[in-house]
């Protein structure tokens, strides 16, 4: 009995002392994180996690005012108070009655995923605000899920059953906040820690990178991360044109800094609000003007100066995507960027449209041969358009690819009649929503706008 | 006897612990330098006690450096480190690992080959993007003469005709020096005494000019063997025909071609989704290994491959693929051909694997995500 006993804590011990990751540096800083285990459902059968652990944003606002204004027009502060997120939200909840609840919550309420708060039943953001539910919770993604982040994650991959997985490496509840100030001031209410994972593109999962059936659904941190040239480097990453740095304190009578915008820019906005009222309007609308190039001419074709009345001629463009990732990316199957050229005579006839809509809300005649469309579409299990990423089983991509090109021509018919000036406007356009997923919202329907992302004109001459 | 099992237990305590390790079972000692991107350092593992010892690189205290890639002049006891964001060489001593001095060149310097005879370094461009990477839109490769021990120089620069000069080799005398454009798919010649640059098309698919970018093979690193032959891993992937718009998965692939004709003799394809980088040669057999960084979307498609040309044609020897490797990175190979080396971009650890069978032999944790980058490795004798 001795004698067992003593071999199995010699093995025991050999066991334990033949771990591989012996080399362990000393002198860098450990980032622990709680746990969590998920159901087949999605659902939190065990955590480490409490809800009161974590820091409701207002609480930020003291001192950090303009970071919380940054965050608070921000698409991360709309994730709960978007109403097209509870129209989809409950009819998953109807579809799939076992994962639905859980399944858009993960991205959208981390706080509420990882401590298994289930918030089933709330069919508008207005009844979750009047409910007596925690701050964190209404507010969706605060500053508590980022800056309670220890570690990366990884891409969402949803079987069949559409159950929630996602991985969230979080240490909400200690005191401690972790931010990308390698320097960070000590002060009374919270020790803050520097933590490098804040400038990888990485940190945006795993919320912004997710297969669906092993469809390509929504994987932007994927279109970034197949570029060799950014990723082995971590170059142009996410947070470099998403949360740009500028000069200003970090908090309250602290120091200037270089310091990240938390706007979050990207192409989405609130809808509940007029475009011309957004304050994130203008950010958006620089964005999407510095994403693409559109010039005239295509390795094999200029544009002429002079056409012969009668005759056609072409007009080449070449497309330059500008984006470190595909455009349009994310859900890109709701949002949609084209071309659109109208070419007139000098008294203002048109001779040629493709692209042209009667309003920002009026929908793209897709059955236009010439129309170039940039977009993509989910295909469900009959092979039929869906606007459901969770009825995906098939993607058709046509997005610009990273930093891709796209060259493509138009053929012009002239009248042998017309003698003069041709005029060629050329615009590349970018709207967030197709018009028909809005169909059930048209109070919001009536704000989308059209961004104007690049403009070409150039004038003709038919002549003999 | 009752004193007999306490001894033996002592004895698999202190053997598992590894304090009995030898440098005969470990052959040599090895020293490997690995860029730790993401931390601003260059970690130093010793085989021999299992120190990770890390260099601080901060050459400018106003923004990021990301040292990218290491090199090691074995003759005149350097090192040397490229830092993509900040745009420097810095070069240290091997024996202290002090910093000796910085070359600010800017331009996104990516990876190095070292001519140690005549101490010339050459120096490649990490991948423009657009206009997205200021100063990133160079075709020039610089030679940096560090021949005076304290301070080196710029002492050339060869401008190609393609952008994205990326993947660098040299041959063994230091008197050709090959170049690949990862953005436009081009392979050259450089003829260091004369500056003479040669050229060619590395997709005949598309058959595309110098300067004309297709993104479609994405060509990363070379090397050069044995004065005759260049090895080329290209990423490749997923591409779209910029005339259609329509996608095609093209397989990643390790081209042969001679290096004096500058003539393709073969290709060696994987999956469109393995994603090969760097890759070296075999310090004692007819081989390459590769490394597949993978795709982050396909599990288990991150690994390393062995292929052998003992019979003059590319064949697969071993392939090791494991679901723990994340975009796989950096390599190098120790001199007696015994050890392979491996960092993982996303894993973060610096994997080691068998040079005769590819067989993993261990993993080290580099730290809290160290954005691991290029790997050069010392065997001392």
């Amino acid at each position: 009995m001795n004698q067992t006993f003593h071999i199995l804590i010699a093995v025991s011990l050999l066991c334990i002392s033949c771990d591989e990751n012996k080399f362990i540096p000393s002198d860098q800083t450990e980032y622990p994180h709680k746990n969590y285990t998920l159901n087949d459902n999605g659902t939190v059968k065990s955590t480490e996690y409490s809800i009161d652990d974590f820091e409701p944003a207002k609480d930020c606002k003291t001192c950090h005012e303009d970071h919380y204004n940054d965050w608070s027009n921000s698409m991360h502060a709309y994730a709960m108070r978007d109403p097209v997120f509870y129209s989809g939200w409950n009819e998953e909840q109807l579809k799939r009655p076992d994962t639905g609840e859980r399944f858009c919550i993960q991205c959208h309420n981390p706080a509420a995923f990882v401590s298994g708060v289930n918030l089933a039943g709330f069919e508008t953001a207005e009844e979750l605000a009047a409910s007596d539910y925690p701050e964190i919770i209404k507010e969706g993604i605060g500053c508590g899920i980022c800056h309670s982040m220890t570690d990366l994650s990884q891409t969402i991959h949803t079987n069949n059953s559409i159950a929630a997985s996602a991985v969230f490496k979080m240490n909400p509840g200690d005191g401690v906040f972790y931010g990308s100030i390698k320097n960070p001031q000590s002060n009374e209410y919270h020790e803050s820690r520097y933590n490098p994972i804040f400038s990888r593109s990485e940190a945006c999962l795993p919320c912004h990178d997710m297969t669906v059936r092993g469809v390509e659904a929504e994987i932007t941190f994927s279109e970034w991360n197949r570029i060799p040239g950014l990723a082995m480097g971590n170059l142009l990453s996410c947070q470099e044109c998403h949360m740009p740095l500028t000069t200003r304190p970090a908090a309250t009578g602290g120091p200037d800094r270089l310091v990240h915008s938390h706007k979050f820019i990207g192409v989405g906005l609130d809808l509940s609000i007029a475009a011309e009222d957004n304050p994130q309007y203008e950010d958006v609308l620089e964005l999407l003007q510095n994403s693409v190039m559109l010039e005239f001419g295509t390795p094999m074709d200029t544009l002429t100066e002079t056409v012969v009345p009668g005759d056609s001629f072409m007009i080449p463009l070449t497309i330059t995507s500008l984006t470190a990732h595909s455009l349009p990316s994310g859900v890109s199957f709701a949002r949609e960027a084209w071309l659109e050229i109208i070419v007139t005579d000098s008294t203002n006839n048109i001779l040629f449209e493709s692209g042209t809509t009667a309003t920002n809300s009026s929908a793209l005649d897709e059955t236009d041969e010439e129309l170039l469309l940039f977009t993509s579409y989910l295909l469900d299990e009959n092979g039929d358009v869906t606007g459901s990423v969770t009825d995906v089983h098939e993607l058709k991509n046509n997005s610009l690819t990273a930093f891709g090109k796209r060259y493509y021509s138009y053929t012009i018919n002239t009248s042998d009649q017309y003698f003069g000036e041709i005029n060629i406007q050329v615009r590349m356009l970018f709207r967030s929503f197709k018009p028909n997923l809005l169909a059930a919202h048209p109070d919001l329907l009536q704000n989308i706008s059209i961004f104007e992302m690049e403009i070409l004109t150039k004038t003709v001459s038919a002549q003999l | 006897m009752k004193t007999l099992y306490p001894g033996v237990f002592l004895s698999l305590i202190v053997y598992s612990c590894g304090l009995f390790e030898s440098d005969n079972e470990n052959n040599n000692l090895d020293m490997v330098y690995i860029a730790l991107q993401g931390l601003d350092q260059v970690g130093i593992v010793n085989s021999g006690n299992g120190d990770l010892k890390v260099v601080d690189i901060d050459y400018n205290p106003s923004m990021d450096e990301t040292p990218h890639f290491i090199v090691i002049d074995e003759i005149n006891r350097y090192w040397f480190v490229t830092t993509i964001v900040s745009g420097y060489v810095g070069r240290y001593n091997m024996d202290t690992d002090e910093l000796i001095d910085t070359l600010f060149i800017g331009d996104s310097p990516a990876l190095m080959v070292a001519n140690e005879i005549d101490k010339k370094l050459y120096v490649s461009r990490m991948m423009p993007m657009g206009s997205m990477m200021t100063g990133s839109m160079s075709t020039v490769v610089q030679e940096i003469d560090y021949s005076d021990s304290s301070k080196m120089e710029l002492s050339n620069e060869f401008s190609i005709d393609s952008p994205a000069p990326h993947g660098i080799a040299i041959n063994s005398t230091g008197s050709e020096v090959f170049i690949t454009s990862n953005t436009a798919d081009w392979i050259y010649k450089i003829t260091i005494a004369t500056g003479e640059i040669s050229g060619k098309v590395m997709d005949a698919s598309i058959g595309n000019y110098p300067n004309n970018v297709t993104q479609r093979l994405k060509p990363i690193q070379v090397v050069s063997i044995e004065d005759s032959l260049l090895f080329v891993a290209c990423s490749a992937g997923i591409w779209v025909n910029p005339h259609t718009g329509e996608s095609d998965s093209l397989s990643g692939l390790v081209q042969l071609w001679n290096s004096n004709t500058l003539t393709w003799i073969e290709s060696f394809q994987f999956s469109w989704n393995s994603s090969p980088w760097h890759i070296i040669q075999s310090p004692v057999n007819r081989e390459v290994y590769v490394v597949l960084s993978g795709d982050v979307l396909y599990s288990g498609s991150a690994g390393i491959a062995c292929l052998t040309f003992e019979s003059d044609t590319l064949a697969l020897k071993w392939e090791t693929h494991s679901e723990s490797f994340e975009t796989l990175h950096g390599i190098d190979v120790t001199s007696d051909g015994e050890r392979i080396y491996v960092s993982g971009r996303k894993d973060g650890n610096l994997h080691i694997f068998n040079g005769g069978t590819g067989k993993l032999e261990r993993s080290i944790s580099l730290g809290n995500n160290p954005l691991a980058g290029g790997v050069q490795v010392f065997s001392s004798p």
